[in-house]
């Protein structure tokens, strides 16, 4: 019971201190989706974007690299920035804590473990928040351009992301296009902090953006971020193994790992 | 409450940061370490906590070694650099949401330890508009308000006022009871040797010299 108390009041801090005190990087987030709602909403002719539309210019990403093709390399630099402003508002708030409060809140609660748990949970949370923020924008620019719906506009996905969106079953729509990529970014973002700790955060920072990056050129389900990419999923191409279950299964797997691991580091780490 | 810090080594980057430390400390004593900055004092005081993993040693408290059988001292107030409030809150919400945490303390218990190191427990000031002073008053005030049998102070007088030292020093001196150790590191000698059972001296993490001071006995 105790320990129970312990944490929700570390949670507590860490909520006041690592998302409401850290509103700025959220509306840094918020200026990032609107520019680029009103750009597709400008695009399309206000020709009516539903909400999938606008998530799908977010999330569409590119096609893998192909040596063969003469095509030019195409860098899905909204999808890169999406996941780059994640990474920077979950990056350093853990080691920055630690070189802050850490000490005086371990001894007080006894224990790095109610810790670390604490900080997993607040990364979720962070997370959480910023695809809340990203939701509500969409949602705010579908009431602006007069469209509040959740039907595709084909001509639009056609034309602007080049993919066949019906190919896309139903009941796998929610999934691909918000559950999995969440799930996808809290599985990354609790990496990055685990990494984090062992490594300087900068270089955390660094090294999730070069796996952003090589997400980008090659599909891989061991690269994670190919599961925030709609146009990446077997819908669209049979020998894909980019799938809805491939995504849910590595994801959990990751965070459980990532839990673990952090708990190790934590109890071996100096709080210095 | 008895600690024993026996052949305590910890190495950082291939230094020696702590380097063969032993040490017994009792309780009805107050302690200081004196020492240049780097030499190792809050690094000590932090294993004491449990904070740092020793390369090689280790710190027994009352018959319980540090990491093995207990992972943090029992019932131990500090106040090491940062004590970590949260900005926003006044200095009483900041007490209240820590001492919530083990619920041993009162309101009143906390209003009467704000009163006690100089502030005003009814200022709706936040934290980050304190000053140097007041967020060290603060941070004394969070370190002693649950009455700890283990205190440590590392550079308690820093950024204090005269009159305010001599409050602090006498809270200190409050401490020194029979259940109780009192651990504070401080750059300026003569305070340590007016307020300290024992000054050890450290220098590039070795205990150099432990001088017993007979006029605080």
């Amino acid at each position: 019971m105790v320990k129970i108390n312990s944490f929700f009041h570390l949670l507590y801090n860490d909520l006041i201190k690592g998302v409401i005190q850290r509103y700025k990087y959220y509306l840094l987030a918020l200026l990032f989706f609107s520019f680029v709602c009103f750009e597709l909403g400008m695009r399309t002719n206000n020709s009516q974007c539903s909400i999938f539309d606008f998530v799908l210019k977010f999330f569409v990403g590119n096609e893998p690299f192909d040596i063969n093709s003469n095509e030019k390399i195409d860098i899905p630099i909204i999808w890169i920035m999406f996941h780059s402003i994640l990474s920077l508002i979950v990056g350093f708030y853990v080691s920055d804590d630690i070189k802050k409060s850490a000490s005086a809140l371990i001894i007080r609660v006894q224990s790095k473990r109610i810790w670390w748990s604490s900080k997993f949970v607040w990364c979720i949370f962070s997370v959480l928040v910023y695809y809340i923020v990203f939701i509500f924008t969409v949602i705010l620019f579908c009431l602006i351009f007069g469209n509040l719906s959740i039907v595709t506009n084909t001509d639009i996905t056609e034309k602007f992301f080049k993919i066949d969106i019906s190919l896309i079953k139903d009941t796998d729509t929610i999934l691909v296009f918000f559950i999995i990529p969440m799930i996808s970014s809290i599985a990354i973002s609790v990496f990055q902090v685990v990494l984090g700790l062992i490594i300087k955060p900068i270089y955390s920072f660094m090294l999730i953006v070069t796996i952003m990056v090589c997400s980008s050129f090659y599909s891989n389900p061991f690269l994670l971020f190919n599961f925030s990419m709609i146009s990446r999923y077997n819908y669209f191409s049979s020998k894909s193994n980019i799938t809805l279950q491939n995504g849910v299964v590595i994801s959990i797997c990751l965070i459980v790992i990532s839990y673990i691991l952090g708990m190790i580091v934590i109890k071996r780490k100096d709080i210095i | 409450m008895e600690i024993i810090i026996n052949n305590l080594t910890k190495k950082l980057s291939n230094t020696n940061v702590l380097d063969n430390i032993n040490l017994k400390l009792e309780s009805g004593k107050i302690y200081g370490f004196v020492g240049k900055n780097g030499s190792g004092k809050t690094m000590l005081m932090r294993a004491i906590c449990g904070l740092i993993n020793p390369t090689s040693g280790e710190i027994v408290i009352d018959n319980k070694v540090l990491g093995k059988d207990i992972s943090f001292p029992d019932n131990v107030g500090i106040l090491i650099e940062n004590p970590g409030f949260i900005p926003s809150y006044s200095g009483f919400k900041n007490l209240k949401y820590l001492a919530r945490i083990k619920n041993k303390i009162s309101d009143e218990d906390i209003k009467s330890v704000i009163s006690m190191v100089g502030l005003d427990p009814n200022d709706k000031k936040s934290y980050r508009k304190y000053s140097l002073g007041m967020k060290q008053k603060l941070g004394i005030a969070g370190a002693i308000m649950e009455n700890p049998n283990l205190l440590i102070l590392d550079e308690p007088f820093n950024a204090l006022d005269e009159e305010t030292v001599e409050n602090i020093r006498n809270i200190i001196k409050s401490k020194k009871d029979k259940e109780n150790i009192v651990i504070l590191s401080c750059h300026d000698r003569e305070e340590i040797e007016n307020l300290c059972d024992e000054i050890i001296e450290i220098k590039l993490g070795k205990i150099v010299k432990i001088i017993g001071n007979d006029k605080n006995e």
